[in-house]
């Protein structure tokens, strides 16, 4: 993570915060916590021993049955499609695991590399919320996609 | 108790447990009509669950979270609106709103809403203000069209009501100009 410091702060708000090692077992020891709570599920993505990257399901609302996917590689590891398969991945746990019938993925407009991920797995683009987000005093706008896990024509819940 | 004068009929009046019997009566009374677009019906049985929203909606309105008010007309309780999850970072809230059916089809919420957009441009310092209705609901959906916000995406099967999967329209209202200038 402190390697990728400048390359993650170009779209992610919390590098500031994470100054320490201690931060990041914080960091690690509260996500757990809320993974146990079952709002949210994060994983550490790990190639031949090593860790890349970060993905997981958050927001996962029991009513809705609706999930926020979010994502981030270290620089030397993107443009291999690790990411795509990842998702891919954290798709079928949403399916199987948390029967959630939505996944929404939100991308900053100009973060080309995160939005090539949606759209390769297909997801649709649902909308662009302006000035969603001030990132380092830059405003942000974010693009929606989801993806559908059961047919749209059904309207009862079960 | 605090409110602020919107024009001669209406008046927006911060929460206070003082309401809980006219609010629960005015609830109760359009439970079936608040239904068809409104989730939390049914966690209002009683008086007490009216006592406890106006008390919650006070505090965190102290902690700076949200800004809850009931909408009053000619002196009665009419309905309630606000601005939730007001978002300090980016500087954005949204509103909700909701009237009795006898108060519907006079302007009451497009004159509210215009006030609030005032009070989040003065005393909040918003740069945007959201609005998120169900696609369905015309009537919601004709108050932020009426005011110029833009409709920004349609959610698909956002949220389940009652059983009945809803999609969700979201309409923005940027506050301020040279929108993707820096913020400060």
């Amino acid at each position: 993570m402190d390697r990728n410091r400048h390359f993650l702060r170009q779209w992610l708000p919390w590098i500031d915060d994470t100054q320490t090692p201690d931060d990041t077992r914080r960091h690690l020891k509260e996500r757990l916590q809320a993974s146990i709570g079952g709002d949210e599920i994060h994983l550490t993505i790990v190639i031949d021993g090593a860790i890349v990257g970060r993905a997981g399901l958050q927001q996962i609302h029991p009513t809705n049955r609706t999930a926020n996917i979010g994502y981030w590689l270290g620089e030397e590891f993107t443009g291999r499609g690790i990411m795509s398969e990842t998702v891919r991945e954290l798709i079928e746990i949403g399916r199987h695991y948390y029967s959630l019938q939505k996944l929404t993925i939100r991308c900053g407009t100009e973060n080309v590399k995160s939005r090539a991920v949606p759209e390769r797995l297909g997801f649709q683009h649902e909308g662009t919320l302006r000035r969603n987000e001030n990132l380092y005093g830059r405003w942000i706008d974010h693009e929606v996609y989801s993806l559908l896990l059961e047919p749209n024509n059904s309207t009862e819940s079960h | 108790m605090f409110y602020r004068i919107v024009n001669d009929q209406i008046q927006l009046h911060l929460t206070h447990p003082h309401q809980t019997e006219e609010l629960f009566a005015l609830t109760d009374r359009n439970r079936e009509f608040l239904k068809q677009w409104l989730p939390w019906l049914d966690k209002v049985q009683g008086p007490e669950d009216s006592r406890h929203f106006l008390k919650e909606q006070l505090q965190k309105y102290a902690e700076g979270t949200l800004l809850t008010v009931l909408i009053y007309y000619e002196g009665k309780i009419a309905g309630v609106m606000g601005f939730h999850q007001i978002g300090q970072s980016n500087r954005t809230a949204e509103i909700g709103y909701w009237l009795g059916e006898e108060y519907n089809g006079r302007g009451i919420i497009t004159a509210c809403v215009r006030e609030l957009i005032k009070i989040g441009q003065e005393y909040l310092k918003l740069q945007k203000i959201i609005i998120r209705c169900a696609t369905d609901n015309a009537r919601s959906r004709a108050v932020p069209l009426r005011l110029g916000f833009e409709l920004e995406g349609t959610f698909r099967r956002a949220e389940n009501l009652h059983g009945r999967w809803i999609d969700i329209n979201v309409f923005g209202l940027l506050l301020e100009e040279n929108s993707h200038e820096p913020s400060d």
